[in-house]
C-alpha cells in the first residue's frame, strides 16, 4: 500500500512539474523575445522592476503599483519621454518602455496585445506611425484624449493636420497626439550643385526641380555633368513619399471603395524613367549602400523630412562638424511638390490602467510649450508646437551648421502649416507595399503598365475582402 | 469474485502508472496540437477577417466552402490561378531545386565515407564541416547571403565584374530565378550535411558481410552501390524523402528573411505557401478564415505527397514474396482439400 501511494505521488509530482515547466517557459518566452532587440531600452527595463518593488508597500491602490506599459518600435519615443520625466520627478518609476525593435512586426505585436486586456503586459500607451494610425484611432481600441484630461486649450499650439489624422472618423473625437511635425523637403549637396549645375542658392535649386519634368531633366544633367559618378537620388523609392502625399483621393474612401488616381500613374512613370534612364544609384531604400550615400559624392540629394535630416542624413554624412565628411554641405528646398512624411503619434489604449499618468505624459510630451522648446533646441526635432518653433526661430536657433547656416525652421514652418492629409487612410502602409512590388516589376521591365496596375488591384482586393475594387 | 479482487490488491499494478507518465504528452498534444488542428479546419469553413476601416473583427461565421472557392479559383474564375497555388508552386520548385542535388551529394558522400576501400583521411573534420551550416541560424545565413549578393557593391557582383564575367553589376534579387536559385542553394548547403549523416547511419546499418560477399563475387563499386547499397537503404531513403518533403513544403525562414520586403520578391515569385499563410492571417485584413483554408490545402498536399512517396518506395520484392507465400499456401490448402475429398 505504501509503495503504491509513493509511486502515485511520484507520478503526480512528475506530471505537475512537467506542466509547471511548460507554463513557466511559455510565459517567460515573450519578454525574452522583446529584450533581444532592444539593447538601449534594456537598462531601463532592468531598473524598473527593482524600483517598483520598493515602492509597492507605500502605495495601496492596485492600479498604481502596476507597471505602466508604453509600446514603440524604436528608442526615439523613449528618449523624448525623458524630457517629461525630467520635468516630473518620480513619474518614470512605474513606466515600462517596451521597444518592439522592428516596425514591420510592431502592428502584429500590438494587435495581439490589444486582444488581451487582462494580460500583465497589456499596453497603456502606444505609439503609431502615420501609415496605420487610422486603423487604431478609428476603432474602440483607443481612448479620446479628453478622457485623459487634455482640453482644447492644450491643443492650440499644434499643427492642425496632426489632429486631423488622429481624429476618429466615426464620432470626431481626438484619439492621439504627436509631438513632432514632419513636413518634407528636398535635401541636396551644395558643393555638387555648384560644380555640376552652377546652382548657388536654394531658390535657384528649387527652380531646377519645381516640376517632375524639370526634376528628370536635372537628373539627366547631373548624370552627364558628373561623368556618371553622381546621381540625383540613391534609390528609385526615394520619390515614393512625395507622390503618396499628393494623391487626390485616399486609397480607400469612407465608403470602402478603392481608388487609384492619376498621381499614382505619374508616380509609376517617373520611377520607370528613373530606372530605365539609369538616373539613380538603384539602391534599396534603407539599405547599407543607401545609407552610405550622404558620406560620398555618389548621391546628389534625398527627399526627406524633419527627422530625416537629423536621423538619416546627418547621421550618415561621415562627420560631426563642419569640414568632416559632407557636414555643412547640405541645403534644403521644397522640391517638385509639397509633401509630408511620417511622424509618430501617441495614444492611450481602451484598457489604460492609469488615465492620469497617460494624460500627464501626453500633455508633457505633446502640449507643454516649455518642455517642447527645450526638446527641440536640444534634439533639433521639429516639434508640433507653433510657439516653440517660433521662439527658436526668432532666437536664431534654426540656423544649422549642418545646412551651412540655412535656417531649417524657416524652411519647414510654412510647409508644416500647409500639410494636407485628406489622402490618408487606414490602409496606406499595406497598400503602398503592394504597389511597390508591382512597381518594381513594371520599372524593371518584367511587366507592362496595364498588367502591373491590374495585378496591383488584384492584390488589394485579395488583401482586403471588404474593399470594393473595380 | 471477492477473492480475486482481494488478490489483486496485494500485487501492485505498476502497468497502470505508465498511463500517468505518458499523460503529459497527450494533454499537451491535445491542447497545443490537436485542438488548434481541429479549430483550424473549423475556421477554414468560416468567414473571419478584420475590417481595417474601423479595426473591427468580422466573424467567425459559417460560410461553407466560400474560402476554398477563393483559394482554388481566381476572381476571373480560372482554376488554380490564385496566390495560394502560385505560392505552393514556388515552394515545390524551390524544394526540388534544393532537394535533388542535396540527396545526390549526400548519398555520394555517405558512400565515400563508409566505403572501407576508399579510407578517406580526416573524415571527422570533413563531416564536421559539412554539418556546420546547419548549426548557424537561418537568420544569420540569410543576412550573409543578402550582403554577398547585394547590388551594386556586394562581393559577388564585385568579383564577377572584375573577372569580366559581367559587364555591370547584376540585381540578383530582382530576378526570380536568381533569387529562387539562391534560396535553394542556401537550403541545399544547410541541409546536405544533415542528410549525409542520416544516410551514413543507414549505410553503416547494412551488414558489411554483404559488401564483402559482393566484392568476392567480383562486383565493382558501381554494381555494389546499385545492387547492394541502394536497395538496402530504402527505408532510410524513404524517411529522408518524406521528412524533407514535409520540411520543404513548410519552407519559410530563408525566403522570408532573404528578400527585402519579406513578401517573396520579386513579384511574389519566391513567396512560399507558409509565408503566404502568415501574410493572410496577420497582415492586411487578417483573413483567418482564408488562411485556415490555405493551411488545410497545404495539409492535404503534404498528405498526398507523403502517400505517393510511400507508394513509390514500397518494397516490391517483399510484396511479391508475400503474394507468393499466400499463393503457395492457397495451393497447399487446395491440394489438401482435394486430397481430403479424394480420401472421402
Amino acid at each position: 500500500m505504501k509503495k503504491k501511494l509513493l509511486s502515485a505521488l511520484l507520478s503526480v509530482a512528475m506530471v505537475a512539474s512537467l506542466l509547471v515547466g511548460c507554463g513557466g517557459s511559455a510565459e517567460t518566452e515573450a519578454p525574452a523575445a522583446e529584450t533581444k532587440e532592444e539593447a538601449p531600452a534594456a537598462e531601463t527595463k532592468e531598473e524598473a522592476p527593482a524600483e517598483t518593488k520598493e515602492e509597492a508597500p507605500a502605495e495601496d491602490a492596485a492600479a498604481s503599483t502596476d507597471k505602466f506599459y508604453i509600446y514603440s518600435w524604436n528608442t526615439e519615443l523613449g528618449d523624448r519621454l525623458q524630457y517629461v520625466y525630467d520635468a516630473n520627478p518620480g513619474v518614470q518609476d512605474r513606466i515600462e518602455y517596451v521597444n518592439v525593435g522592428d516596425s514591420s512586426v510592431y502592428q502584429e505585436k500590438i494587435d495581439q496585445l490589444l486582444q488581451t486586456p487582462d494580460a500583465e503586459d497589456y499596453p497603456d500607451l502606444i505609439a503609431f506611425e502615420a501609415g496605420y494610425i487610422m486603423k487604431y484611432t478609428n476603432s474602440d481600441y483607443t481612448l479620446p484624449v479628453t478622457d485623459l484630461g487634455i482640453t482644447d486649450a492644450d491643443l492650440a499650439e499644434m499643427y492642425p493636420y496632426t489632429l486631423t489624422i488622429a481624429t476618429d472618423k466615426r464620432d470626431g473625437s481626438l484619439k492621439g497626439l504627436s509631438w513632432q511635425s514632419c513636413p518634407g523637403s528636398f535635401m541636396y549637396r551644395t558643393d555638387l550643385a555648384e560644380s555640376l549645375l552652377g546652382v548657388t542658392s536654394p531658390e535657384e535649386m528649387q527652380a531646377k526641380i519645381s516640376t517632375w519634368d524639370d526634376f528628370i531633366a536635372t537628373a539627366k544633367e547631373i548624370k552627364e555633368a558628373s561623368g556618371d559618378a553622381t546621381r540625383i537620388l540613391s534609390s528609385n523609392g526615394d520619390v515614393t513619399n512625395v507622390f503618396m502625399s499628393n494623391k487626390t483621393d485616399p486609397w480607400v474612401d469612407d465608403a470602402g471603395v478603392f481608388h487609384m488616381d492619376d498621381q499614382m500613374v505619374q508616380y509609376m512613370d517617373v520611377v520607370k524613367t528613373l530606372e530605365s534612364e539609369d538616373l539613380t544609384q538603384k539602391t534599396a531604400t534603407w539599405s547599407e549602400e543607401w545609407n552610405a550615400g550622404p558620406s560620398n559624392d555618389s548621391v546628389f540629394g534625398y527627399f526627406g523630412c524633419t527627422w530625416f535630416l537629423h536621423w538619416t542624413i546627418k547621421a550618415n554624412c561621415g562627420g560631426a562638424a563642419v569640414g568632416e565628411g559632407t557636414y555643412g554641405l547640405w541645403n534644403m528646398c521644397q522640391g517638385p511638390a509639397p509633401y509630408y512624411w511620417g511622424g509618430t503619434w501617441l495614444g492611450a489604449t481602451a484598457g489604460c490602467s492609469d488615465l492620469e499618468l497617460a494624460g500627464l505624459l501626453m500633455k508633457g510630451l505633446c502640449c507643454d510649450t516649455e518642455i517642447m522648446t527645450k526638446m527641440s533646441e536640444e534634439t533639433l526635432d521639429y516639434v508640433n508646437n507653433k510657439t516653440a518653433m517660433k521662439t527658436l526661430s526668432d532666437a536664431g536657433k534654426g540656423a544649422y551648421d549642418f545646412l551651412g547656416g540655412q535656417d531649417f525652421i524657416s524652411v519647414f514652418s510654412p510647409l508644416a502649416d500647409n500639410v494636407d492629409v485628406s489622402w490618408m487612410s487606414a490602409y496606406d502602409q499595406k497598400v503602398n507595399e503592394l504597389l511597390e512590388t508591382q512597381l518594381t516589376a513594371y520599372s524593371t521591365g518584367e511587366k507592362d503598365k496595364e498588367t502591373a496596375i491590374a495585378d496591383f488591384k488584384a492584390a488589394v482586393a485579395e488583401a482586403y475582402p471588404s474593399v470594393t475594387v473595380e | 469474485m471477492a477473492k480475486t479482487a482481494n488478490k489483486k490488491q496485494k500485487t501492485v499494478e505498476y502497468g497502470r502508472y505508465g498511463y500517468f507518465f505518458i499523460a503529459p504528452f497527450f494533454i499537451i498534444f491535445a491542447v497545443f496540437q490537436l485542438w488548434p488542428l481541429i479549430y483550424t479546419i473549423g475556421l477554414a469553413f468560416c468567414e473571419q477577417y478584420t475590417d481595417t476601416m474601423f479595426n473591427t473583427v468580422v466573424g467567425p461565421t459559417f460560410n461553407g466552402v466560400e474560402n476554398f472557392k477563393t483559394v482554388f479559383m481566381s476572381r476571373d474564375g480560372v482554376l488554380f490561378d490564385t496566390y495560394t497555388f502560385h505560392s505552393l508552386w514556388n515552394t515545390v520548385i524551390m524544394w526540388l531545386m534544393n532537394f535533388v542535388p542535396q540527396i545526390l551529394l549526400a548519398l555520394l558522400l555517405a558512400v565515400w565515407f563508409t566505403d572501407t576501400r576508399v579510407k578517406m583521411k580526416a573524415q571527422g573534420a570533413y563531416k564536421m564541416l559539412t554539418f556546420m551550416p546547419n548549426i548557424i541560424t537561418a537568420a544569420t545565413i540569410s543576412v550573409l547571403f543578402y550582403s554577398l549578393f547585394n547590388y551594386p557593391n556586394g562581393p559577388i557582383n564585385q568579383v564577377l565584374v572584375s573577372m569580366g564575367i559581367l559587364d555591370e553589376p547584376f540585381r540578383f534579387f530582382n530576378d526570380k530565378w536568381a533569387t529562387r536559385g539562391i534560396i535553394s542553394f542556401i537550403n541545399f548547403w544547410m541541409w546536405y550535411g544533415n542528410t549525409m549523416i542520416v544516410l551514413t547511419a543507414g549505410v553503416l546499418g547494412i551488414s558489411p558481410s554483404l559488401f564483402e560477399a559482393a566484392r568476392v563475387d567480383g562486383a565493382n563499386s558501381g554494381q555494389i552501390f546499385r545492387q547492394v547499397t541502394l536497395p538496402l537503404l530504402r527505408p532510410i531513403m524513404l524517411f529522408t524523402l518524406v521528412n524533407s518533403a514535409i520540411g520543404g513544403l513548410q519552407m519559410y525562414d530563408i525566403p522570408k528573411l532573404l528578400t527585402t520586403s519579406g513578401y517573396g520578391d520579386p513579384d511574389y515569385t519566391t513567396r512560399t505557401i507558409t509565408m503566404y499563410m502568415r501574410e493572410l492571417a496577420f497582415t492586411g485584413a487578417k483573413q483567418m478564415g482564408k488562411a485556415s483554408a490555405t493551411s488545410v490545402v497545404l495539409f492535404v498536399v503534404t498528405l498526398i505527397v507523403s502517400l505517393v512517396m510511400f507508394y513509390i518506395m514500397r518494397d516490391k520484392d517483399a510484396i511479391k514474396e508475400k503474394k507468393q507465400i499466400k499463393a503457395a499456401q492457397k495451393a497447399l490448402a487446395e491440394k489438401q482439400a482435394a486430397a481430403g475429398k479424394g480420401a472421402n
